[in-house]
């Protein structure tokens, strides 16, 4: 490549090589794994119990995660509860704005298959127009089960899946 | 209840000792004015009801009052009856502007028109075909279905 | 004149707007006109709720309030015990309307909270939601979850007190009432608080007759209307309490409202703990149809295993209708029964919705800084109103 002549290209692919090597990878994974800062983005009910996992008694804080408002500076969107229609369409907006790399967590079980409201006609299923990674089932789960799941996405972006229990 | 059912009556209103009178789609507004100036000031819900065997709909307003001692203890009901396949009737908003939102509801769901009140879509989205809440509009169910 | 007013959308992503999107019209800083955008959170409970029997529907009608969640179940429950004919003890009335009085203490802390949030005051956010804990503990001990409890049956209540009940919760209400103090030092008294709440968005007393607004909004522009007081359901009649009613009808005054709800609300849980009567918990006809394994399992830990009849419950013909002051305010319902297993149609009026005709009145004339002042004074909760 550099004997074709083209610096930029060469340099950048040089760069994206490196950068993929287990030393800087590791340090690149755990800066991402410890600073999830989710969006502003409250959709249904289940919003109380994410509200109350980063308030005081169950601080999600000392995880690295706080909720910001704009969704350019933003790395993760958890789908709290039942996603409507025209809520779907927003929530892709509002991934599309966010910069790479991103990750969704769907919380509570109407994130699973609709959960009380399976039935009804105005709800769609999150995993149908967004790439879910972890799936919280409660109905509105714990605050201790946020904090779990927040746990086992820095697990699975470090690359540590041991299988079985995690 | 004996009491109000006594006030009612002297103003012209048929009504027994349920507190509830059924009025014609055409009388809607008249009878309503006479209810709203025995001090009934605000209305509590509207519902809408199919009976698509008998091929009508039924609306029904629960009205009551703030201002009056007797009267908030008790909550009267009007039932209107018009026909499923032409609904229409005229809105009650210059008369109690509290039933905007109640109306503008029901409206969207069920495919009602109520001539006067300009508030059109609330809860649905834009794309939305049919009209939710009628009985031969199916949702999925458990089970077998007879 | 008409290019200097720019139109804008302040949507479901946004701190300060909760699940809805507001449309609103500025000339420079000041709003002309703003409407709401609702139903992003719409569910259809009515719809689905012809397709349950009655028993499924508890949990369906506690979804779409979800920060106090025993009001509206008791409302669904006094509506469909008219129609089944059936009378609930005289403990389980106590247990019922102590259930609703801490469930109202929490909910209205959430309300001080996230109006602290949208102030701008994380503290406040922080303290209200801490605070609000210690009730959710005290309810997990009566019932068994955390917010949503599904504890009011028809013909009684779900579980018995357990013995260390009264001496934790009298405990932690003295907790409460110090705690008070500080949240007057820290936020109430505050001067920027006062600053940003006083005399914005006020609501006159004629206007919140017409426009027909429920809760501690209607009891701050000077409407003495609770449902406790005019016509009381459960035990209300026997329990000595005031109803909190403040003149100015601005932000301030339902912010202050609030605070003193909760101290009647203290009031009340300690003359239940006193007055509380001995005896069962589920009405007489639904008792006997128990297993009697299941009965000596009820009197060795206090928790009830439902009938079979509750699997088939059929009520008789016809209507019913309640109503319940909520910590929102005035939940109403109408169920019509047709004598099959699944209602024929299940009406549910919840405060918020009641509220929603607020925004376009109040919002007009201020600045654009104080859409949150007054939204978090207002205490919406955007899935109740959508249902």
């Amino acid at each position: 490549m550099i004997l074709l002549g083209d610096l930029e290209r060469s340099a950048r692919k040089a760069v994206q090589w490196l950068v993929e090597k287990k030393p800087i990878r590791t340090i690149r994974d755990w800066g991402i794994s410890f600073s999830l800062w989710p969006v502003h983005f409250t959709t249904a009910c289940c919003g109380a119990e994410f509200a109350a996992a980063s308030a005081s008694k169950y601080d999600a804080e000392r995880f690295g995660f706080l909720p910001f408002v704009a969704p350019r500076q933003t790395n993760l969107m958890v789908i709290e509860g039942t996603l409507t229609r025209k809520m779907g369409e927003a929530a892709k907006v509002v991934y599309q704005q966010m910069p790479e790399p991103k990750y969704v967590i769907a919380m509570g079980v109407c994130g699973l298959d609709g959960g009380i409201f399976w039935n009804s006609y105005n709800i769609i299923r999150p995993w149908q127009i967004l790439p879910v990674e972890i799936f919280i089932p409660g109905c509105p789960p714990r605050p201790e089960a946020l904090a779990r799941a927040i746990i086992m996405l820095q697990k699975k972006i470090k690359g540590e899946t041991d299988a079985g229990n995690s | 209840m004996q009491e109000i059912a006594e006030r009612l009556k002297a103003k012209g209103l048929k009504v027994g000792e349920d507190l509830k009178i059924v009025v014609p789609a055409s009388k809607i507004k008249e009878e309503a004015r006479k209810v709203r100036d025995v001090g009934y000031d605000h209305v509590k819900s509207v519902t809408g009801i199919d009976y698509p065997h008998d091929g009508v709909f039924k609306i029904i307003y629960h009205v009551s009052s703030y201002s009056d001692r007797q009267l908030s203890k008790s909550i009267l009901t009007i039932e209107v009856e018009i026909s499923r396949d032409n609904p229409q009737i005229p809105s009650l908003i210059d008369i109690w502007p509290s039933v905007k939102y109640l109306e503008a509801e029901t409206s969207e769901l069920f495919g009602i028109e109520f001539q006067g009140n300009s508030l059109k879509k609330v809860m649905l989205p834009e794309d939305f075909e049919g009209f939710p809440l009628r009985r031969d509009f199916k949702i999925p169910v458990e089970g077998i279905e007879k | 004149m008409s290019e200097r007013i720019l139109e804008l959308y302040i949507g479901p992503q946004h701190p300060g707007s909760g699940h809805m999107r507001f449309h609103i019209k500025v000339d420079g800083d000041i709003i002309v006109e703003a409407q709401p955008n609702i139903g992003y959170v719409h569910r259809a409970v009515e719809k689905i709720a012809e397709t349950k029997k009655y028993i499924q529907i508890i949990p369906l009608v506690e979804r779409p309030s979800l920060a106090d969640t025993a009001n509206p179940n008791l409302c669904y429950i006094l509506a469909l015990e008219k129609l089944l004919g059936v009378e609930p003890p005289e403990r389980a009335s106590y247990l019922r309307v102590l259930l609703a009085e801490m469930n109202r203490i929490h909910s209205h802390f959430y309300g001080i909270g996230i109006l602290g949030i949208m102030l701008g005051s994380s503290t406040a956010f922080m303290w209200g939601f801490a605070d609000r804990e210690i009730l959710i503990d005290l309810c997990q001990l009566l019932t068994g979850a955390r917010i949503t409890y599904s504890y009011i049956i028809p013909g009684g209540v779900r579980r018995d007190m357990p013995k260390s009940f009264v001496e934790r919760a009298l405990k932690a209400l003295r907790y409460i009432e110090k705690r008070l103090k500080d949240y007057d030092n820290l936020f109430i008294e505050n001067p920027v608080t006062k600053a940003r709440l006083e005399g914005v968005g006020v609501l006159k007393k004629k206007d919140a007759i017409r426009l027909g607004v429920v809760g501690p909004n209607l009891r701050a522009s000077g409407v003495r209307y609770d449902v406790r007081k005019n016509t009381p359901y459960c035990v209300y009649d026997k329990l000595d309490f005031d109803m909190v009613v403040l003149k100015e009808g601005d932000s301030y005054a339902r912010l202050r409202a609030r605070v003193l709800e909760i101290k009647e609300s203290i009031k009340i849980i300690r003359q239940i703990l006193k007055e509380i009567p001995e005896g069962p918990i589920l009405a007489e006809n639904y008792y006997k149809m128990i297993p009697p394994k299941w009965k000596d399992y009820y009197s060795s830990t206090g928790i009830l295993k439902f009938p079979a009849i509750f699997a088939r419950l059929k009520p008789s013909p016809g209507e019913a209708v309640a109503r319940v002051e909520g910590g929102r305010g005035e939940f109403f319902f109408y169920v019509i029964s047709d004598g099959t297993d699944k209602p024929y149609r299940l009406r549910m009026v919840s405060p918020s919705y009641r509220n929603v005709i607020l925004f376009s009145h109040l919002l007009k004339g201020h600045r654009i800084a104080d859409i949150p002042a007054i939204y978090g004074s207002l205490d919406y909760f955007p899935p109740g109103a959508d249902r």
